[in-house]
């Protein structure tokens, strides 16, 4: 689709394209001058003050769905989109309460360079950190989606074609990730995040005015069709907000997204636990304020504003309201969280490869010693190495935006949430949680998932779960079924030894109990 | 405000509440979940994760 874009809107995209680009290439030798090891390109550990780490952690969960998807939804639905865009941050957020600070400890103890590769030192588990890196990789599909969106915003707002897009797209994500790792990553999604919180607050003072409207936020409910008001919660013809059980699944599901490799990895680069609460306070501020971007969505529909796309619909409310410097400013911003998103994808990817799979299985299994630093420039080379790759293949599989991206992108983000979320959310609250209760739950919830929604959805049978069409509502079926399985039976199998379990839970004791027995 | 919206849904259901204040409500739960889990949970969480260590090494000795 080729909107018709004024040509002084053209104009200042790219000028502020132009600095965007130098700025985040400032960013990145920024963060190249900070990765000297093999850890430091993948966690960026210790690296960051809690601000920081909370503008970028909420950056890469607000992805191109926050800034195109969910407005495009209200565009669409209307105010009941509402229950989706602050419904999941919710769950997201209330996760990271749950997880961050265990995730923290535990990595730094034992040196955990990835979400697969804690569960693996968490529970003792070569195999469980093999099996969570595997299904790590469908998270290709999550990069895919987002090279998607950022091909689609050249086109809307620089009048671009998407295929040229895409490519601009991953060249930028190579230039400063390739060199800067999880420190490039980190440092240009912050300023990213602030740069999405601005966006935010004029979008609520443009509803909350009822910009383009008189009579202010009444008026704006006014305007829209009476299904699409706020008073309609639901719609029985739409699976995502078919009833109340469904959105509240949603919230479930969210609640296992922060088991999400390119997340859970953030925690590692905070500079020392004592910071966790002001993190986990900071990021859950803002990780609630910026899906209010609906709002704009519900606006766009109110103002009447006709358009193919719906998920261009903040893209074309600016152009259609505010003066040509400032869309083009606000068009590149959104771009800008779309990469933010890509970037600590592509970022954790290549840890599958380079840590996971090589420095913590393959190097042990030949013999070899994965500490070495022979081995760490290795992995640090195969980092950046997959990522040339993995960012190439992802923006070669996207030139015709596959048919079943939204299907394949859930195979990943549904699949990791099911799987991964009993291991790591009752594994931090349950010590006794045991390492065969972890890998069964890992494996039955997978399976709970693609039965009753990946089956079905890729047409290889008639679905018998009724909402077998909500990705949301089968993912968080899969979680509970995966804390469930974890929890039973952890009651009837061989819980870790208590060395161990002290190792994981009280370093301070374990070493204290080392230094007797030295003595 | 929000405890008498609260009301209003527990005897009403969600018919006389619109969805910006549905989200109001659970936005401002949410906010007081986050104030309860930093303020107390956190602190009681690590004394557990202790004591836990030390029930079980003392269920060791005897």
């Amino acid at each position: 689709m080729m909107l018709q874009i004024d040509s002084t809107v053209v104009t200042w995209g790219w000028g502020f394209l132009v600095a965007y680009i130098a700025m985040i290439l400032g960013l990145g030798y920024l963060g190249y001058k900070r990765t000297e090891t093999q850890d430091d390109y993948a966690t960026a550990r210790g690296g960051f003050g809690f601000l920081v780490l909370a503008l970028a952690y909420a950056a890469t969960v607000a992805s191109g769905s926050t800034f195109m998807g969910i407005p495009g939804l209200a565009y669409g639905m209307g105010f009941k989109a509402g229950y989706y865009a602050m419904i999941y941050p919710i769950g997201i957020y209330i996760g990271v309460l749950f997880v961050a600070r265990i995730t923290k400890k535990v990595g730094d103890r034992f040196g955990s360079q990835s979400i697969p590769d804690f569960l693996g030192d968490r529970y003792q588990s070569p195999l469980l950190r093999v099996l969570a890196a595997l299904i790590g990789l469908f998270l290709l599909f999550y990069i895919m989606a987002q090279v998607t969106a950022a091909g689609w915003m050249f086109e809307t707002i620089l009048g671009l074609e998407y295929g040229t897009g895409i490519w601009i797209a991953g060249a930028l994500l190579l230039v400063y990730l390739t060199a800067g790792g999880s420190h490039a990553d980190i440092l240009t999604d912050a300023v990213q995040g602030a740069i999405m919180i601005g966006v935010t607050i004029l979008i609520v003072v443009m509803f909350a005015t009822g910009w383009g409207i008189d009579g202010g936020i009444s008026a704006v409910n006014g305007a829209l069709p009476s299904d699409m008001g706020w008073n309609s919660h639901t719609d029985p013809e739409n699976p995502t907000f078919a009833n109340w059980w469904v959105i509240f699944l949603l919230f479930i599901a969210h609640i296992g997204f922060t088991a999400q490799p390119h997340l859970g990895n953030k925690f590692f680069a905070i500079k020392g636990s004592q910071y966790m609460k002001k993190f986990m306070t900071a990021a859950a501020i803002v990780g609630i304020a910026l899906p209010l971007m609906f709002l704009g969505g519900v606006l766009g529909r109110a103002q009447g504003i006709q358009i193919d796309n719906p998920d261009a619909i903040i893209p074309m409310l600016f152009v259609e309201n505010l003066p040509a410097v400032l869309a083009a400013f606000l068009g590149v911003a959104i771009l800008s969280a779309i990469i933010s998103t890509a970037d600590g994808l592509i970022i954790a990817i290549s840890q599958i490869f380079a840590n996971d799979l090589y420095r913590k299985t393959y190097v042990p299994w030949s013999g070899g010693d994965p500490t070495s630093d022979r081995v760490n420039q290795r992995a640090l080379w195969i980092s950046r190495i997959s990522t040339v790759v993995v960012t190439i293949a992802a923006v070669a599989a996207v030139r015709t935006p596959p048919q079943y991206l939204s299907i394949l992108l859930w195979v990943g983000i549904g699949g990791i949430i099911s799987a991964y979320s009993g291991p790591y959310l009752v594994g931090t609250f349950r010590e006794e949680t045991s390492k065969t209760a972890a890998i069964i739950a890992f494996v039955v919830a997978f399976g709970v998932y693609f039965v009753i929604h990946l089956g079905p959805q890729f047409g290889l049978y008639e679905g018998w779960y009724p909402y077998n069409q909500n990705p949301f509502a089968s993912t968080g079926i899969g979680l509970i079924i995966s804390c469930m399985v974890t929890y039973i039976v952890s009651q009837f199998t061989e819980p870790l030894p208590t060395s161990h379990l002290d190792e994981v839970f009280r370093p301070e004791r374990q070493a204290s109990t080392d230094k007797n027995s030295d003595d | 405000m929000v405890s008498y919206l609260l009301i209003l849904i527990l005897i009403h259901g969600c018919s006389l509440v619109n969805v910006l204040q549905v989200l109001a409500i659970t936005t401002t739960a949410y906010l007081l979940f986050v104030a309860f889990w930093i303020l107390k949970m956190e602190d009681y969480l690590e004394t557990q994760e202790e004591d836990g260590g030390k029930i079980r090494n003392d269920r060791t000795k005897t």
